[in-house]
């Protein structure tokens, strides 16, 4: 039973996903975005007629193809883990959580892996309108995919749309359309995909400040750069405001994640953001150290981001996990006592069942449906275990937002210049420029450790915790997974990177 | 919102390509 099995195991399952989401989520956000950069440069060939564009989009055709190879590769080991290693969640929410996934593969993934290929192939083979439309398949199919996944991650973060069935202990779905426009999905799509294609505009950054600062291929890079800049910078604008849409959806549905990522752990009234912080990451929620070394705060604007109204109270670590009377929040302790009781009914109406005594099953079940909301809870052992890694949260939280506010500067940096045609002169800033890859990834990378690692330690908000979802296998099994896809995913890695800089070294055809 | 965020992500991809083709225009780099 669960109660008997290796607690570390969980751990081990955890870094699993964890590295092999990481490495996905090198590929993935380049794929989202560039797509829609070549299905610019390709729209700009279609309507110009001229070979030097036609050459700019085979060029970055070609480095998006290496990339969605890969991509591939690591997505596709992260759906088996959730059999592998999380059997038990794949068993009780599969009905809800493998729809999303199944027409992501079914239909979004195929519709962009067939459009992929005339886009690759279709060259003097199709006609151009044709292959030009492929070419926007092959964006739209990339980003409906995301959309799907999107849907079904935020289905964990937010359950809506759904029902425990006590017979068979199962999450059922009761309302496709509360889950596929949940609107923690939508805030997810908007945020991530925009996020995405900021980081393919910083790609492409990266690789035309490189060339030209080798002078070579430069009016090539020069045009490159323009759509880049221009469309990573209206796209950092909405991945701001999509973040700010985000946060509001943490405050509402999981406040111990906003509370997390800003280290608040005491509520309060008008609370302030903050700005910069140094964060004590020895600091444990039931003792008396400064959560601190010293921070910046904005006043008034967390409360402002949480609840869209200056003043108001936005509730700390503390108050979450102990309750806060004054304010009306329920703390994770008395949510435990009443999961513990949603549990034992749940347990006395299987009992009653068997035993034929329907008035019983009805008693039981009807006391169930009165805590079923904190199931979750009641697999918990200490209220302290509803607090997810608060300095990895609040670190990860910061990164993301500096970069994020960095990255548009970069861009108008580089509209500036090219539009004063000095941007050949300006070294500091293509130096700059080659480096922004990198800063993206950092950045990507960070805002997936705020969604998930602050949500922890639900698997399910509220429902099901890790510890429960995860599959009854012992540690070391799953250590030995992880070694091995350690290795293969920085085998694929060293790959792609060596083919891409070869790649970026050969450049694009010259006429 | 949900329709309201949507449409704003489609707009990005609109006015991105408009405002790069007018950029491209303006440089002569179209």
């Amino acid at each position: 039973m669960i109660e008997n099995l290796d607690p570390t195991m969980v751990n081990w399952a955890r870094a699993q996903f964890a590295l092999t989401a990481m490495y996905h989520w090198i590929f993935v956000p380049l794929t989202l975005g560039i797509t829609w950069i070549i299905a610019f440069y390709h729209t700009i060939y279609v309507k110009t007629g001229s070979e030097e564009w036609k050459n700019l989009t085979k060029f970055w055709m070609k480095l998006f193809g290496i990339n969605f190879a890969i991509g591939v590769a690591t997505g596709i080991i992260m759906e088996f883990e959730f059999g592998t290693n999380w059997s038990n969640y794949s068993w009780m929410v599969g009905d809800i959580f493998g729809a999303p996934l199944a027409i992501e593969g079914i239909a979004a993934f195929f519709l962009e892996a067939t459009f992929f290929a005339v886009m690759f192939f279709g060259w003097n083979r199709v006609s151009k309108r044709f292959h030009l439309f492929a070419t926007w398949m092959v964006a739209v199919g990339s980003n409906l995919s995301a959309v799907w996944i999107l849907v079904a991650n935020a289905w964990m973060q937010h359950p809506v749309g759904q029902a425990f069935n006590p017979d068979t202990a199962r999450f059922e779905m009761h309302n496709f359309a509360d889950v596929v426009f949940n609107p923690v999905a939508v805030s997810k799509f908007t945020h991530t995909t925009s996020a995405s294609m900021l980081f393919a505009s910083l790609f492409i950054l990266s690789v035309s400040s490189w060339y030209l600062l080798k002078g070579r291929h430069v009016q090539m890079a020069k045009r490159s750069i323009i759509v880049a800049a221009v469309f990573g910078l209206l796209a950092s604008g909405f991945v701001g405001f999509t973040g700010d849409e985000a946060a509001y959806e943490d405050a509402q549905h999981q406040p111990m994640k906003l509370a997390a990522f800003e280290g608040l752990y005491q509520g309060e009234k008008n609370a302030g953001l903050v700005a910069f912080g140094l964060i004590n990451s020895s600091k444990k929620v039931d003792d008396d150290q400064d959560p601190f070394h010293f921070e910046i705060r904005l006043p008034g604007i967390l409360s402002m981001l949480a609840n869209r109204k200056f003043g108001s109270f936005v509730p700390g670590i503390n108050d979450l996990v102990y309750g806060n009377e004054e304010q009306g929040i329920m703390g994770a302790a008395e949510k435990m006592e009443k999961g513990k009781i949603a549990i034992a009914q749940l347990d006395a109406y299987k009992k009653f069942k068997k035993a034929g005594d329907e008035a019983g099953a009805a008693a039981a079940l009807s006391l169930f449906d009165q805590n079923r909301e904190y199931l979750g809870y009641g697999f918990l052992n200490r209220p302290e275990e509803a607090v997810p890694p608060v300095a990895l949260s609040f670190n990860a939280f910061h990164i993301m937002v500096v970069l994020g506010t960095v990255f548009p500067l970069v861009f108008l940096a580089f509209l500036y210049f090219s539009y004063k045609d000095t941007l050949l002169e300006q070294k500091w800033l293509l130096g700059g420029g080659v480096i922004m890859f990198f800063l993206g990834l950092i950045a990507h990378q960070a805002g997936w450790v705020v969604a998930e690692v602050g949500r922890q330690p639900w698997a399910i908000q509220d429902l099901l915790p890790v510890t429960v979802a995860r599959s009854n296998l012992t540690a070391g099994t799953v250590k030995t997974t992880f070694v091995m896809f350690l290795v293969l995913f920085t085998v694929l890695l060293i790959a792609e990177v060596s083919i891409m800089l070869k790649q970026i070294s050969i450049g694009p055809e010259e006429n | 919102m949900n329709i309201f965020l949507l449409l704003s992500w489609l707009a990005v991809i609109v006015v991105s390509y408009q405002a790069a083709v007018f950029m491209l225009k303006k440089l002569n780099l179209y």
